[in-house]
């Protein structure tokens, strides 16, 4: 939209030689960026941040997990800068993160097999928005439709990746935040109601921001339309492991779509994928895309194509994410650790998530939700004007469509916020 | 969908020619085989993994000093930002810049080519032969490239009257793309005077500037001297952007560092200008990533005469061996003029070795290089130098 208006409304002057960026209008200030700043600046020393995505423990501090730092360790006589990697990672990352994703290390046999046939085709990118970004570029250029629908609500960046690729997102029902529940029923009448070949955007775990996933039951039905109705289906994954604190467990749709591709119900689909939650790579932007092919033949051609798509962007991905994913996951010790450790933290996530619940006041506030609910948030359904109070009047700091970052709550302070939770409930009834 | 692939227009795209010529290195079994093709700088013994020690020494107060791998901001690091933009703009009053952190050049200028679409200045103007990724970088954001004759055969320098009709002739909303130093692949560089010329045109045709600043430091030793066109710029008041690499003078390559920077005469505008930036941005790669950013951060804090002196170390290797080249050429009196490697600046080499030679090169004496004539200096060393222009030599008289 932005992007457009400036083309539209900007008759750019040739003489105009000096002030020739005056008419860029403001673009919004990115919304959890504003709230961080807010929060830094409130001066009350009980303030709380729940805005941001990335994992605090249980004194409010950022983790390096102590897996990654091992793997940091033996880096740091080995690693050099000097190396381009080649434009879709090295080959080593690539076949190791298929091993772990497709083949769940040795547990899906679909999935060995669509890797032993050359079915999928893998590339490292910048992260999650990274890999969203050049799937929705190939799209573009590949795909037949251009149409793609994303769940409502969804990751705030969504639609503007999709948009600014040149595809045409719109959304298909998820959530009704009068229930505060999965709104099945619409949500399979809307993905009914689409064209046919549109892609569609699926969360594989820990919906954000609703944390609110489909049952395998529910996912069975959703695939059958995906079937019925030729909808290609792309998977978006950036919380593997947030939700059971297994990996492994987090990603029953990827097997079950393997499934489909090897009996031959479905020709395609693709992974995105982020390691920056699951391994705390956040700033370091390691991730990855995978592309599942119709034959060893068509991989070679979608590789080629994936590279000439990203040398013009970025020429080639950063390396030090990425050689820290190759060092865990090619040592059967750390690997073990860092699957230790993501569960602990998912732990205390569940923990502190159920903390709350016990706190919160349940005879004024149906809060059942807050135990269905997955991943890095809680999706309270408090109004815009209940989180304003929230912030103003408890410096409590969150998003204003009511997603909690629950890892900024802790021991310390969860009193304090179930208590300005029920009070802001109680004074606006 | 009808039965049939989903993807049936696709094919395989051709592979870089550069990526060619590497695997083809890598196949070749001789023990001769040297490598001259990609431009990365290799030191005497041709470690392709050689650290700046500068590098070494932030890596290990990094280590030391963990901060971990949070996400930070989207328009970059604060302490990379502020250097980075320091590195180009030196002492000049900063105060109309903005910048934004990017995956390394490429990025810089992939982001720098999307920026000035959204402005409606989507003429490209970029000197040949230029940067293999040019022509398809400006392509895929949908604008347009015109090609000017950058290279004087004759004379072996930048042919500035072929730019001077260039910025005479070009459509005013045009950009043009110039090479701030160091051009890749011919190592022909504008003349300190040239560069003032240049300005003085470009401002009263009021075409813009895109810099591409690669190599910056290679070409003198001095990063502060290689800046030069960009700082004359920039204290003429005139509008441009600069696209800043950190693979080559940090030797950062994988880390994927760089700064795209936009100079704008409206002040009160520069808040839009870095809204706009970081929106092109989020809606491809959000951040930027953060471990290059912070061993900048600690060089610019920390080691910054060591860096300075890392930097003008890969000059004195790179003059000296232009030097012992040229003797070489001289001392087997080589037909035709070979003076060009004197007159040339930077990591290349550019010859007009013809694909044919270059091809005997490749085949029989197992020198490689791209079919353009370009040699990467940094791959010579005093154990292969003769050997390699002998052969020149012996494919030149054939
Ligand atoms: C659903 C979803 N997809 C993708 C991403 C991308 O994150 P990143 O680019 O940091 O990997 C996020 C991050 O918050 C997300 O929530
Ligand atoms: C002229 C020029 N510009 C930009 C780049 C960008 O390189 P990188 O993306 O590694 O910073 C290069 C690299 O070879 C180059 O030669």
């Amino acid at each position: 939209m932005l992007r457009r208006n400036i083309k539209s409304t900007r008759s750019f002057s040739i003489t105009a030689s000096l002030g020739k960026w005056t008419e860029i209008p403001l673009a919004p200030p990115d919304k959890i960026l504003g709230i961080s700043e807010a929060y830094n600046k409130d001066s009350n020393n009980k303030k709380i941040n729940l805005g941001v995505g990335a994992y605090r423990d249980n004194f409010g501090k950022p983790i390096i997990f102590p897996s990654v730092k091992k793997a940091e360790v033996l880096l740091l006589e080995k690693e050099t800068e000097k190396e381009y990697t080649p434009i879709i990672g090295s080959k080593n990352f690539q076949n190791l993160v298929k091993n772990f994703i497709f083949n769940n290390s040795g547990k899906d046999p679909n999935g060995e097999k669509l890797i032993n046939e050359g079915r999928i085709v893998t590339s490292q990118t910048i992260s999650g928005t990274g890999s969203l970004r050049v799937i929705a570029d190939f799209f573009n250029r590949f795909y037949s439709s251009k149409k793609i629908i994303v769940p409502k609500p969804t990751w705030a960046n969504h639609i503007a990746v999709l948009k600014d690729a040149g595809l045409e997102p719109s959304f298909y029902e998820y959530y009704n935040t009068s229930i505060n529940g999965l709104d099945y029923e619409k949500l399979i009448e809307s993905i009914k109601s689409v064209d046919n070949e549109t892609i569609i955007l699926l969360h594989a775990c820990c919906h954000n921001p609703t944390g609110m996933d489909l049952t395998n039951e529910q996912w069975d039905e959703v695939l059958n339309i995906i079937i019925e109705k030729n909808l290609y289906p792309m998977v978006d994954m950036a919380y593997q492991g947030f939700s059971s604190g297994d990996p492994y467990k987090d990603i029953e749709v990827i097997r079950k779509l393997n499934k489909l591709v090897v009996d031959g119900k479905i020709k395609s689909y693709s992974l995105c994928q982020s390691f920056a939650k699951n391994m705390g790579l956040y700033g370091e932007r390691t991730g990855s895309i995978s592309i599942i092919t119709e034959s060893a033949e068509q991989s070679q051609s979608i590789e080629s194509q994936l590279k000439k798509l990203i040398r013009p962007m970025y020429s080639s991905p950063p390396i030090h994410g990425s050689k820290i994913v190759e060092t865990i996951f090619s040592n059967e010790e750390l690997l073990n650790q860092w699957l230790t450790e993501l569960n602990e933290v998912v732990g205390r996530l569940n923990t502190v998530r159920t903390k709350l619940f016990e706190k919160l006041d349940g005879s004024i506030y149906n809060w059942d939700h807050l135990n269905k609910q997955r991943g890095m948030f809680i999706y309270t359904g408090l109004s815009q004007e209940q989180v304003i109070k929230l912030r103003n009047e408890y410096s409590v700091y969150a998003t204003e469509d009511g997603r909690f970052s629950i890892s900024g709550v802790n021991d310390d302070n969860v009193d304090y916020l179930a208590d300005a939770m029920n009070k802001v409930i109680k004074e606006s009834k | 969908m009808t039965k049939g692939s989903i993807y049936s227009e696709i094919t395989p795209s051709e592979l870089d020619p550069i990526a060619i010529i590497a695997q083809k290195y890598n196949n070749d079994p001789s023990p001769k085989k040297v490598d001259l093709s990609i431009g990365v700088y290799k030191p005497e013994n041709g470690d392709a993994k050689y650290t700046f020690p500068s590098v070494k020494l932030a890596k290990k107060d990094i280590f030391e000093n963990d901060q971990g791998h949070p996400y930070h901001y989207m328009s970059g690091w604060p302490e990379f930002i502020a250097g980075a933009q320091e590195t180009v703009f030196g002492k000049n009053d900063k105060s109309n810049v903005t910048s934004i952190q990017t995956i390394s050049g490429t990025g810089a200028v992939h982001i720098g080519i999307e920026f000035l679409r959204e402005l409606g200045l989507t003429e490209f103007y970029v000197g040949n032969p230029a940067w293999g990724n040019y022509e398809s970088m400006i392509k895929s954001c949908n604008s347009n490239v015109n090609f000017f004759n950058h290279y004087d055969n004759e004379t072996g320098k930048a042919d500035i009257d072929s730019l001077f009709k260039t910025i005479d002739t070009m459509p005013t909303d045009g950009v043009l793309l110039l090479q701030g130093c160091c051009h890749n692949p011919t190592g022909a560089d504008y003349t300190n005077e040239q560069w003032e010329q240049i300005a003085e045109k470009v401002r009263s045709r009021g075409v813009f500037v895109m810099f591409d600043l690669a190599y910056q430091g290679f070409g003198s030793g001095d990063k502060d001297k290689d800046a030069y066109g960009v700082r004359h710029f920039h204290k003429q008041n005139l509008e441009f952007i600069v696209c800043e690499s950190f693979s080559k003078n940090m030797g950062l390559y994988g880390e994927r560092l760089g700064c795209l920077h936009v100079v704008s005469n409206d002040k009160q505008n520069l808040n839009n200008i870095s809204n706009l930036l970081v929106n092109i941005f989020r809606a491809q790669c959000s951040f930027a990533p953060l471990f290059g950013a912070r061993i900048a951060s600690n060089i610019f804090r920390d080691f910054k005469q060591q860096w300075d002196e890392d930097v003008y170390a890969v000059y004195e290797r790179l003059s000296d061996l232009r030097i012992k080249i040229a003797e070489k050429f001289k001392k087997l009196g080589t037909p035709g003029n070979w003076d060009s490697i004197l007159k040339q600046n930077g990591l290349f080499w550019f010859t007009d070795l013809t694909p044919q030679q270059i091809d005997t090169l490749i085949n029989e004496y197992h020198i490689y290089l791209p079919y353009n004539g370009r040699f990467n200096v940094a791959g010579f060393n005093n154990a292969n130098l003769d050997y390699v222009i002998e052969s020149i030599d012996e494919v030149v008289r054939k």
